[in-house]
């Protein structure tokens, strides 16, 4: 069981028209198995926030905490999924699914396995050879998430894994990804600017704020699980998407 | 099916048989000691390969051309990754490595001589610096493009030290390197032959140099004919390398 935390996390990024505060003060906790979106504007900082959790980019002052202890690098305990997919072109999908196995030495009779199970989980049988060009997006980030999950990381940072996909295909990859995660059991963070896909994914939605970066509210999502189609047309659902609606044009 | 005329099968052999036509017809207009027909280069080609002296010639040649080549890999590919991948190396070395490509090394010729003599190392160490700099500088262009994306993804499964070079570094910028090893071996074919002709005078070079001065034209452009055959074969086999070792770039972008 894991939790990830922050604690008056600041980043500041220089520019041609003076610093720009990307973090100011934030701080924010997930705890074991929990879904949580981070919704906001782009440029709200929210993917830096992301990245500043994984290691990836660091902050210039606050607390990271992984279980308590600090994160002071990338390692195999956080899984990562990027909006651009980022698939190593070289390789096949089995290979990219493999990746952070192969770093860390695991068997090679333990990454097939571990690769095909999640092959079979993540909807790619049959595809597990083809190179990452031969794929449509959705595939690609279906890799990209099998990906992640392949190093069994208690957490899974998502950097708006879906946007780069076309409406259709962004809904079933939201289906697939509670059903990914209903059978995994990670502790989730997900950043995404949608604010209907933040609802229907999530425990909770954190709203951020751009310039300078800040949360501004923190809203639990009561409806139940597993959560289907009929969730989106609910009274309740509409009236959150309302509610969260005009928070984020207030501050805009 | 119609067969379109522009499709390369139908469209090699036209222009082949187009050039050799010009070719020929403007031997008739030429005088003899200046110009040959394709006919009598063909003739001495034929000759010169019966009798065995354009093989030995280009067999001999080959070898500080294979030399110089593989060298200028071997130090050229380790040295555009290092440079590319460190901003600070960068700044230190580019302008001194600018500097040294901005020379004509043909003009680094007679230092050849004094610090390798007048033979094989001579040769090879102009062969060398003909095409060092053409695959440092595509390695480099090669490992300053690799895609950040694929960086971090790299970094965020925990990859990091020398392992990262080999996983992640020279694969995404193999593309590059086998260009800059294309171009440079057409660049090897050429300084073979001006070492040959600056340095002492052997093998294809010395047959040149022969035949030129004895105003024997067709046995000049034999010469120059399978030079120029073997600077497209090895151009031709280094793409057939580059699809054999990286087939996923060349599928990705065909």
């Amino acid at each position: 069981m894991a939790s990830i935390e922050a604690h008056n996390v600041c980043k500041t990024y220089p520019s041609r028209d003076g610093d720009v505060v990307a973090l100011d003060n934030v701080s924010l906790k997930v705890t074991d198995s929990e879904f949580v979106s981070i919704l906001g504007p782009s440029g709200c900082g929210k993917s830096t926030l992301l990245r500043i959790l994984d290691g990836l980019t660091k902050a210039d002052s606050g607390t990271l905490l992984m279980d308590g202890r600090p994160i002071e690098r990338p390692t195999q305990e956080r899984g990562f999924v990027f909006q651009s997919f980022n698939l190593f072109p070289w390789r096949t999908v089995r290979g990219n699914i493999e990746f952070g196995m192969e770093i860390k030495g695991v068997p090679k009779s333990e990454r097939h396995s571990v690769a095909q199970r999640l092959v079979e989980l993540v909807g790619l049988t049959g595809f597990e050879r083809k190179y990452p060009h031969e794929l449509s997006g959705g595939m690609q980030q279906r890799v990209g998430i099998a990906r992640a999950l392949a190093i069994d990381p208690a957490v899974l940072l998502m950097d708006e894994p879906f946007g780069a996909l076309d409406a259709q295909t962004r809904e079933d990859m939201q289906d697939e990804l509670l059903r990914v995660w209903a059978a995994a059991r990670k502790t989730v963070l997900f950043v995404t600017h949608s604010i209907e896909e933040a609802i229907y994914l999530s425990d909770r939605v954190l709203i951020m704020t751009p310039r300078p970066g800040r949360i501004l509210a923190d809203i639990h999502v009561p409806f139940t699980r597993p959560r289907s189609e009929s969730h989106r047309t609910l009274p309740e659902f509409s009236a959150l998407r309302h509610d969260i609606h005009s928070r984020l044009k207030a501050v805009r | 099916m119609r067969i379109s005329l522009t499709r390369p099968l139908v469209l090699y052999p036209v222009s082949i048989v187009l050039g050799l036509g010009v070719w020929e017809a403007l031997a008739q207009v030429m005088p003899r000691a200046l110009f040959a027909p394709p006919s009598a280069v063909l003739g001495r080609l034929a000759a010169m390969t019966g009798d065995g002296s354009l093989p030995t010639a280009l067999l001999g040649s080959v070898q500080h051309m294979l030399v110089g080549y593989l060298l200028a890999a071997l130090l050229a590919i380790p040295v555009g990754i290092i440079v590319g991948r460190s901003t600070a190396i960068a700044t230190a070395v580019e302008p001194i490595l600018n500097a040294v490509y901005a020379i004509p090394p043909v003009a680094l010729v007679p230092f050849f001589m004094i610090w390798f003599g007048l033979y094989f190392e001579g040769r090879v160490a102009l062969v060398f610096a003909m095409c060092f700099f053409e695959i440092l500088i595509n390695v480099l262009q090669g490992v300053r493009n690799i895609d950040r994306g694929l960086l971090d993804a790299a970094r965020s499964l925990d990859l990091t030290g020398l392992a990262l070079y080999r996983k992640v570094v020279i694969p995404a910028a193999s593309p590059f390197i086998f260009t800059g090893l294309r171009v440079g071996i057409g660049r090897a074919v050429n300084a073979m032959i001006t070492a040959e002709l600056f340095f002492s005078a052997v093998y294809l070079g010395q047959m040149l140099k022969t035949s030129s001065n004895a105003f024997d034209i067709a046995s000049t452009f034999a010469v120059i004919f399978v030079v120029s055959l073997f600077g497209l074969a090895c151009q031709e086999a280094m793409r057939l390398a580059e699809r054999v070792v990286i087939p996923w770039h060349h599928e990705s972008t065909a």
